[in-house]
């Protein structure tokens, strides 16, 4: 490539460029401030990330509506066709990059990180939002392998930031040992592609000949694991309640939002000629209705669901317990996938939206009542609404968000989903909806657990937990958030629907 | 009076929640303050529930047959074709006069809460805000919508402030209650996708116009019965009843009034409003080769029986309440499987004169628990001697409840009765049979409410009663009203019935055009 044909691709690419640059200037920035002044960098991330937030925006308000109205509109190619940026991608970044703010922002209030150099720390962050952000822009295996590596070890990081605790480096090191099998799983399903197609890129799996399906269906299913692991499906998920149980609550929050985008990110991409072909009406090859995707994801999401909400039942410590909660969630965004159409397309991405601001405020509220407490064992909680009112009451909002009890915002997500499922109207659909409301039954009872622990118990010790305005102020913004989101449901459905599915080159 | 028409069901619903903030601002220690607070946003809620019945009586409700009053019609959620759509018929009307009232009252019979005040009417203004919603709504999503905001509520009342088993009585209700709204989420969902070029697919007035999947029977049937789960668990029909007696007993008396007068009412109310008219196929026609009508009429006749047999076995007099109110709306469901005027009528006044009666029984059961700390029937004795008028009022109550001629009851089990015993042999098969049977209910309830007041208020008077002071003023104020009612409506039951009968009848006559 010569350097015109660099800098030509690099423009488009601007939002990426962005966060590694930004990256970067956090890891100087760590050098040159005093350590105890470490909290600054923590600031330039954040005021960094603000900016990209903003400039991504602009763009998605932007395009998204250009882009639909074009009927097959072609999207941006860049580095020799391998990175494909769409108002897609921009979305997706856009979340990454908002949970990533996020995530800066309560790590900054955060009890383990004061007094400690931590430069690597937001670096690594941000170099996974990075990564998360080339996910949702690959279109080759090579780089989608590349990007969610390029995630999962900052992430190994991250979770034994705190080194000195035990619970965080064996979470760590599970982390580590799960993670690094499923992505040797992943790449050799992806070396099967390569044998099969000659050819990494991901639109290639959909012109193979019908007599490679078992080649493809066990492709897929390998490639699954690592995406699985991503997302914590079923049977993919051992690591999630170690991990989120030993790893540092902000990190737990950022995995659980960050870490389950980008593996539907990267899902999304691969069935992505699925989802387009119901909305532009293109036969979807013989080769791919043998080896059958829905009906996998059909399995994988009851499961998933299933698992999730019965294993959460005997939990008695809150951070585990909102892990398996984030399993069945999983569960549930993994039913879109058995659909693969525009509603589902839609459903997902209001799913994500919700779910971003429904799990960030519950992990948020824990982590908070960590600061204080030091605990995050179901029984501390006992009596929490006498000891902060306000912490009690944000979590009850967010609990009952993640149950989807209406007027939340979380109802508004449960709702497009099984509307998804409903509207396909045919058996499977229907009976993956019945079980999925067997399930929201089934999760309320441990959600309103934890309500009835901090509500109704007694606890052995009643002193009140003073909240710093700041972080007060940080949870009764999404819980208004998650208010908000279900009385302005008009806007938030019509970005999903502004989200083109009519491209044409994958 | 000074609101606009359009202005009355938004202002009957929402201004509880005026009052949860009012009331969410008063310091926590003041709590005369807020008891007063709440009681006096109960009593506007009341006012306008009133203002609802006189303009309904104004404008010439009764007669006009279902036509509907008060609209407001505005677009919520535009792209699901959502409206915040709202509207009362004779039926709505008379259920939102029972709300007011019984809130009001209720809200009285409150004033024994020592702890976490605030907190407790905080939730009862969002309750009444729920209940107020329920009735009013004429879009489905919304009547969803309020339905579900009931659930947490009274999550938290009766498992803050309830008896010893509170937690696991608040936990049973909010499950089986979300059981029954996610069934009809998905029913609510299949409707939507049905109806959504049509621009109106959460319309109830247009959904029943247009007898949906009417082509397709099987899946008509799946929504009828999804629905009917949903309701049949609130009303409580047998075997989803289980939910009741633990619920009613360990709530705190104002919540079991509300329970027992209004919530179990909207079982009935969603039968009527929904699930007869939209999907008259399957009402009039058969299920799993049984007719529809039949199945209903039999679990409406289990709910008598079992109701009353269970009732007398009780020795606690709470749940021989809770007991009562379950063989109460076995009334109700045998009147709907009537499907003539007359049972249908009855069926409806029965919901009406049971949420009188039994909230009257409910606030009788707090009176003598706050002064003996207990509820054992057996261990009470000679309680008429020294408390004359709780003992007036109790007997109003009890034989209100029992069916005494005279009083509400009487006149709502005999319509029921009557009307199930003339039902058509076509309509509903073996009519007479059932209503027999369910006339034996009669005797079983005159069995155990008997025993109880005498067991309670008759015999000798036991020496640790004698000090107990008579019903004061407060209480005398929750029960004199309802009992008043329960007098007048037993004596002069039409100004009652011509509120209902046109939706009754309308009902009636969408269902069979020939009779």
């Amino acid at each position: 490539m010569t350097w015109q044909e660099i800098i030509k691709d690099l423009i488009p690419g601007l939002p990426i460029l962005l966060l590694c640059v930004i990256a970067l200037l956090v890891i100087m920035a760590d050098w040159f401030l005093d350590p105890r002044r470490s909290f600054y960098v923590g600031i330039v991330a954040l005021v960094c990330l603000v900016a990209t937030a903003g400039l991504l925006v602009g763009l998605l308000l932007k395009l998204a509506p250009a882009a639909a109205s074009r009927p097959l509109a072609e999207p941006t190619l860049i580095f020799g066709e391998r990175l494909i940026l769409d108002p897609l991608g921009l979305f997706f970044t856009l979340f990454f990059v908002l949970t990533a703010i996020a995530c800066v922002l309560v790590s900054l209030r955060t009890r383990l990180l004061r007094h400690r150099r931590v430069g690597e720390y937001y670096a690594l962050l941000l170099l996974a939002t990075v990564a998360m952000a080339i996910v949702i822009a690959s279109r080759d295996f090579l780089a989608l392998y590349l990007a969610i590596e390029t995630i999962s070890l900052p992430c190994y990081v991250l979770v034994a930031y705190p080194r000195q605790e035990r619970l965080a480096a064996e979470a760590s090191l599970k982390y580590i040992l799960y993670g690094a099998v499923a992505s040797g799983v992943m790449l050799f399903g992806i070396s099967y592609v390569y044998g099969m197609t000659g050819t990494t890129i991901i639109q290639s799996i959909y012109e193979l000949p019908t007599e490679e399906t078992a080649g493809l269906g066990v492709a897929l299913i390998l490639i699954l694991a690592g995406l699985g692991f991503k997302m914590a499906l079923v049977p993919f998920h051992s690591w999630c309640p170690d991990v989120y149980e030993g790893a540092p609550t902000p990190i737990t929050a950022y995995l659980s939002v960050a870490s389950k985008g980008a593996g539907i990110a990267a899902l999304l991409r691969i069935v992505y000629p699925l989802f387009c072909a119901t909305e532009t009406g293109h036969p979807i090859p013989a080769v791919i209705q043998r080896v059958n995707p829905w009906a996998i994801f059909w399995v994988l999401s009851a499961a998933t669901m299933f698992l999730g909400n019965l294993v959460a039942i005997w939990q008695t410590n809150v951070k585990r317990l909102l892990a398996y909660s984030s399993i069945a969630h999983a569960g549930y965004m993994a039913m879109a996938f058995s659909l693969m159409n525009r509603e589902a397309f839609e459903a997902i991405v209001i799913y994500l939206i919700v779910y971003l601001v429904m799990n960030l405020g519950a992990f948020f509220t824990v982590l908070f009542i960590e600061n204080a407490t030091t605990r995050s064992d179901l029984a501390s909680y006992s009596g929490l609404i006498r000891r902060s009112p306000l912490l009690a009451t944000v979590l009850i909002i967010f609990l009952l968000s993640l149950l989807g009890i209406p007027p939340t915002a979380g109802f508004m997500a449960k709702f497009k989903m099984f509307g998804a499922l409903i509207r396909a109207g045919n058996g499977p659909a229907v009976t993956l909806a019945v079980l999925g409301i067997i399930n929201i039954v089934i999760s309320a009872y441990y959600y309103l657990k934890v309500v009835k622990v901090m509500v109704f118990d007694i606890g052995e010790d009643e002193t009140a937990i003073a909240t710093h305005p700041m972080d007060g102020a940080i949870l009764v913004v999404f819980a208004i958030a998650v208010f908000a989101l279900f009385v302005f449901w008009t806007p938030v459905q019509q970005l999903a629907g502004s989200l083109p599915l009519n491209i044409s080159k994958f | 009076m000074l609101v606009p028409d359009s202005w009355l069901l938004t202002l009957v619903t929402f201004v509880p929640l005026i009052g949860l903030v009012v009331v969410l601002c008063i310091p926590g220690r003041a709590r005369r303050a807020i008891h007063w607070t709440s009681a006096c946003f109960a009593g506007i809620v009341f006012l306008l529930s009133c203002d609802v019945l006189v303009r309904y009586f104004l404008q010439g409700g009764p007669g006009s047959g279902n036509r509907f009053f008060f609209h407001v019609q505005l677009n919520w959620i535009a792209p699901y074709h959502i409206q915040y759509y709202m509207g009362a018929d004779g039926l709505s009307v008379s259920l939102i006069f029972l709300t007011g009232l019984l809130c009001f009252l209720a809200c009285f019979a409150a004033f024994n809460i020592e702890k976490g005040v605030k907190g407790f009417h905080a939730m009862y203004q969002l309750l009444i805000c729920g209940m107020m919603g329920v009735f009013c709504a004429r879009d489905l999503f919304l009547f969803y919508v309020f339905w579900e905001l009931m659930l947490l509520p009274m999550y938290f009342l009766i498992g803050v402030w309830g008896g010893p088993k509170r937690e696991y009585a608040a936990i049973k209700f909010f499950i089986y209650t979300l059981i029954g709204s996610v069934l009809m989420l998905l029913a609510m969902l299949a409707l939507y996708f049905r109806y959504r070029e049509t621009g109106q697919p959460f319309d109830i007035g247009f959904l029943i116009s247009q007898q949906p999947f009417a082509e397709a029977l099987y899946i008509q049937g799946l929504l009828f019965w999804a629905f009917f789960i949903c309701f049949a668990i609130k009303i409580p029909m047998f075997p989803f009843h289980t939910w009741l007696p633990d619920a009613h007993v360990e709530a705190p008396t104002a919540i079991s009034v509300i329970l027992a007068g209004v919530l179990l009412k909207m079982g009935g109310y969603g039968i009527l409003r929904i699930n007869l008219p939209m999907f008259a196929a399957t009402t009039k026609g058969l299920t799993l080769g049984v007719p529809t009508l039949y199945i209903i009429a039999i679990f409406g006749l289990i709910n008598i029986i079992y109701g009353a047999l269970c009732a007398m076995a009780q020795t606690d007099f709470k749940k021989l309440v809770a007991y009562s109110s379950i063989g109460h709306m076995g009334y109700v469901l045998l009147g709907f499987a009537a499907m003539n005027r007359e049972a249908m009528n009855g069926a409806v006044f029965q919901m009406f004169n049971h949420g009188l009666s039994s909230a009257m029984l409910f606030l009788l059961v707090g009176v003598i628990y706050d002064r003996a700390h207990h509820r054992e029937i057996a261990r009470f004795g000679g309680l008429g001697t020294h408390m004359p008028r709780y003992f007036a009022l109790a007997m109003v109550g009890f034989f209100a409840s029992l069916g005494l001629p005279g009083l509400n009851g009487f006149i709502s089990e005999v319509m029921v009765l009557l009307g199930a015993f003339r039902a058509n042999e076509a309509i509903l098969p073996h009519a007479q049979t059932i209503t027999l049977c369910a006339a034996v209910g009669v005797v079983l309830t005159a069995g155990y409410i008997l025993w109880c007041v005498q067991r309670v208020f008759l015999g000798e008077p036991k020496a640790e009663y004698q000090s107990f002071p008579d019903a004061n003023a407060r209480e005398v104020f929750t029960l004199a009203p309802l009992a008043a009612l329960c007098i007048l409506l037993g004596v002069y039951p039409i100004i009652a019935l011509r509120v209902f009968d046109g939706t009754v009848e309308a009902l009636i006559r969408q269902l069979y055009p020939s009779i």
